[in-house]
């Protein structure tokens, strides 16, 4: 914790409630060590979400490519006339 | 064009954002035109989408459903319009319904807000889907996208492929 707070210009309680998100999203884990509560990240779940991230992504794409025929077909249509 | 973009700006939302190289006037018929939008929304291979139907003003309702004849297949979205800013904005409730696919998006509607925006011929799309509750989110993200939706797509890729 007290290395975060040197890289941003953030204060103590706001980093700390920062990383209390985190940690209940299972993207980092904390041990004690003596006063220290080091920080891990998790990545498996890290990669979770932007697994799921992609997937959106990609069903989207698929219909947006077809979308993308369809106007420069509208945009050709409009010319004609 | 990028390929679309998929955020979660909260909890409970998903936001998918892309650019068409069109002017806002034919993104606009593409989306508000029921024979243009089932050629290129779910249209996909084995999939076809028997109903298309909405009324686009404040309270229309709206009625989409896809088939696919070979599996024998079926599923779909209902919902009203909540409000209509020609060229700019639509938003819409939404309810999945299952029909014989299954899977769960939550019990509540979702309220799916679509922006239109032109720039030098450029129409920037950006479509924010909200359940309601992040529960909701998850189930929907969980099932829906990943079960016979995914597949689907896949299917429309490989045939994107061979075109």
């Amino acid at each position: 914790m007290s290395d975060l707070v040197g890289h941003f210009s953030l204060t103590q309680p706001t980093i700390s409630s920062h990383l209390k998100v985190l940690e209940s999203a299972g993207l980092i884990s904390r041990r004690k060590v003596a006063q220290l509560r080091p920080c891990k990240l998790v990545p498996e779940r890290l990669k979770s979400v932007t697994d799921w991230l992609e997937q959106v992504q990609e069903i989207w794409e698929g219909n947006y490519k077809r979308l993308d025929a369809l106007l420069a077909e509208l945009k050709q249509a409009e010319k004609q006339e | 064009m990028k390929p679309a973009e998929a955020s979660l700006p909260s909890d409970t939302e998903v936001q998918v954002k892309r650019s068409f190289d069109a002017p806002v006037k034919l993104v606009w018929r593409a989306y508000v035109e029921p024979d243009l939008m089932r050629r290129w929304c779910g249209g996909l291979p084995g999939w076809s989408m028997p109903v298309c139907e909405m009324e686009m003003r404040v309270g229309g309702k709206y009625r989409w459903r896809w088939r696919n004849e070979e599996q024998g297949q079926e599923f779909g979205f209902t919902g009203e319009v909540l409000e209509v800013i020609p060229h700019a904005k639509i938003v819409h409730t939404q309810i999945y319904d299952a029909g014989t696919l299954g899977g769960c998006m939550g019990s509540e509607p979702s309220i799916i807000t679509v922006t239109f925006q032109e720039i030098s011929g450029i129409t920037n799309v950006s479509t924010t889907i909200k359940y309601a509750s992040k529960a909701d989110r998850d189930e929907a993200l969980a099932t829906g996208m990943t079960d016979g939706m995914e597949m689907s797509y896949k299917q429309l890729d490989a045939a994107l492929g061979e075109m």
